[in-house]
């Protein structure tokens, strides 16, 4: 079993070292264009926003539509640290996260009182908040927002960082805090009468979240050169729950094929602007008819999954 | 010392009185039941023991400490665990997980072993599922281990939140209604089941319940609720002499169990 666990460990590796060293070389060598390029990014940034929403919305159970704002937060505060207090890019990183977190734990306090359709309303007017704030402080440029940003996010930063917050959440979510977090989801009360502090975890997860989002915006800003308020509108945060709901609450595998699947889809669609949020919300609405587990439902493809397949395929190779 | 000592304990919702003036103390070692009609308040003492509601005023003492304030999962750590009325297990979540994540509460490790599946993180969970499958084992449920709780038979839904209940380690168990939709045969099961859990872990338990066969059968002692307050204390033989009780409860029908 050990053995076994370290071989998977290991090809896990292999893959992920064979898919960043395919790209960069294809970047280093001029093989993918600039519209590629754009969106490979655009894919990574999203699948961290909807990975670490999922950890609020899936795991926890506690629906938010304020994470736009948190990436926002993230995205700005990065940029005052390079751009105008001239600290290196890594410290902006996390400065950028600390602060979406702080920001994360002032709304979440007093906010995860509330649930379902009250919660979403309440995160949905605070990512607002944020946003109006930012248009109207002059400091970080008003509506035009801040231009010429240097680009400091490379392929090796984007790759390792969306690799690293996979793990770290999974590694969360499969650990005492993580099953915490899914009692709560399950039944709250249950909880709080097994011994889980239900405030202290909810809190947990939506700052960790909004860490998270902090961290997409940081990684967003020094990449695309610009940064506008209105890109952190609440159709930002209203994208990322769709990749949420469409992969499966609860599934780190389907928020990534979510987020692949959403960017690839407003990539195509680029040309129509205004037919994406319709195909959007016609693609929630067949899912939620459909099915309203997402395509993953809780279930992750993992390697134990992949060798059971495997094995399955095996035997009914055996059988004809 | 009692274990638990509740005096002039009352609640009310608005207009209604729920609960009015109870009074109850309770030894090390004891198996309560505590019956009434429907209505009559007996989930409502569970609710305020365990930190759901606060008491509209009167006082609750467990093990030497005040329970007012306290929140439930500050009340469990201190040692009261209770299974529900209507079954509330994590149904989407495994057998296993369940019990894990009432164990694991004193059995915890910080965030940043958790992220980084540092060594306090192996040793610690290989503990809890550990002592998570031996409770599984004495509860008939270990094959069932990785099994969706919610999948589950009623009678062995049951079962675990028993499980599950014990694995947070009290010192005291509330029942409520742990038999409510069994067949006779497993009552019995359940039965004997009760009594050893309380030798076996050495453990106070309160028992609500509507089959007059279990606590006639399991409880040392019995208190009738009716209307929020309590009409009659006994053995269950004075408890089945009793005239208020059967006036109030048990009526023509229930005597003869």
């Amino acid at each position: 079993m050990k053995e076994k666990n370290w071989f998977q460990t290991l090809i896990i590796f292999i893959v992920l070292f064979a898919v960043y060293g395919v790209v960069q070389l294809g970047i280093s060598e001029n093989l993918i264009s600039d519209y590629y390029q754009t969106n490979i990014f655009l894919a990574g940034i999203n699948i961290i926003l909807a990975a670490t929403l999922n950890l609020i919305n899936g795991f926890t159970g506690h629906l938010s539509l304020g994470h736009a704002g948190f990436m926002a937060v993230g995205a700005y505060t990065s940029v005052v640290v390079t751009m105008k207090l001239g600290y290196p890019f890594p410290l902006a990183v996390l400065a950028g996260m600390v602060f979406a977190a702080v920001v994360g734990f002032i709304i979440g306090l007093p906010t995860l009182r509330l649930r379902g359709d009250y919660l979403a309303i309440a995160t949905l007017g605070f990512g607002e908040i944020i946003r109006v704030i930012l248009v109207n402080v002059e400091y970080l440029g008003g509506a035009t927002g801040i231009l010429g940003i240097p680009r400091l996010v490379n392929w090796t930063w984007l790759f390792w960082g969306t690799v690293l917050t996979l793990v770290l959440i999974r590694n969360f979510v499969r650990s005492s805090h993580g099953r915490a977090c899914l009692a709560i989801r399950e039944n709250e009360i249950a909880a709080e009468m097994m011994g889980v502090n239900s405030t202290y975890y909810k809190v947990l997860a939506f700052v960790l979240g909004a860490a998270g989002a902090g961290f997409a915006g940081s990684l967003y800003a020094h990449y695309f050169y610009v940064i506008q308020p209105s890109k952190f509108s609440f159709l930002l945060s209203f994208d990322i729950l769709v990749m949420v709901m469409v992969g499966g609450l609860g599934s780190l595998t389907g928020s990534c094929v979510g987020a692949l699947l959403l960017t690839v889809l407003s990539a195509l669609l680029q040309n129509f602007p205004e037919f994406r949020m319709v195909l959007y919300a016609v693609m929630l609405i067949i899912s939620a008819i459909y099915r309203p587990q997402g395509l993953f439902g809780d279930k992750e493809i993992s390697a134990q999954l992949l060798s059971r397949w495997g094995g399955i395929f095996r035997a009914t190779s055996r059988s004809e | 010392m009692p274990l638990l000592e509740v005096s002039k304990l009352s609640k009310s919702f608005g207009g209604l009185v729920a609960l009015y003036n109870f009074n109850l103390a309770v030894e090390q070692g004891e198996l309560i039941g505590l019956i009434g009609p429907n209505g009559a308040g007996k989930t409502t003492v569970f609710n305020l023991l365990t930190g759901l509601y606060p008491p509209s005023s009167g006082k609750m003492v467990f093990a030497g400490k005040d329970l007012r304030g306290k929140k439930p999962h500050q009340i469990t750590r201190m040692g009261i665990a209770r299974t529900f009325q209507n079954i509330r297990l994590f149904g989407n979540l495994t057998v296993l997980d369940n019990v894990k994540i009432a164990y694991q509460s004193g059995h915890n490790y910080g965030l940043i072993p958790a992220f980084f599946r540092l060594p306090p993180f192996q040793k610690k969970e290989k503990e809890i599922e550990e002592a998570s499958l031996e409770l599984l084992e004495i509860f008939r449920l270990r094959e069932r281990a990785g099994e969706r709780a919610a999948n589950l038979p009623y009678g062995e839904q049951r079962r675990l939140e028993i499980a599950r209940a014990l694995a947070t380690k009290p010192r005291l168990l509330l029942l409520d209604e742990p038999a409510a939709g069994m067949n006779p045969q497993e009552t019995k099961e359940l039965q004997s089941l009760i009594r050893w859990i309380r030798d076996h872990f050495q453990l106070t338990v309160i028992l609500i319940e509507h089959d007059m066969s279990l606590v006639m059968g399991v409880c040392e002692r019995v208190v009738v609720l009716d209307y929020g307050s309590i009409i009659a204390e006994g053995t269950p033989e004075e408890i089945k002499e009793d005239p208020r009780v059967i006036e109030a409860y048990l009526g023509e029908e229930g005597v003869a169990s």
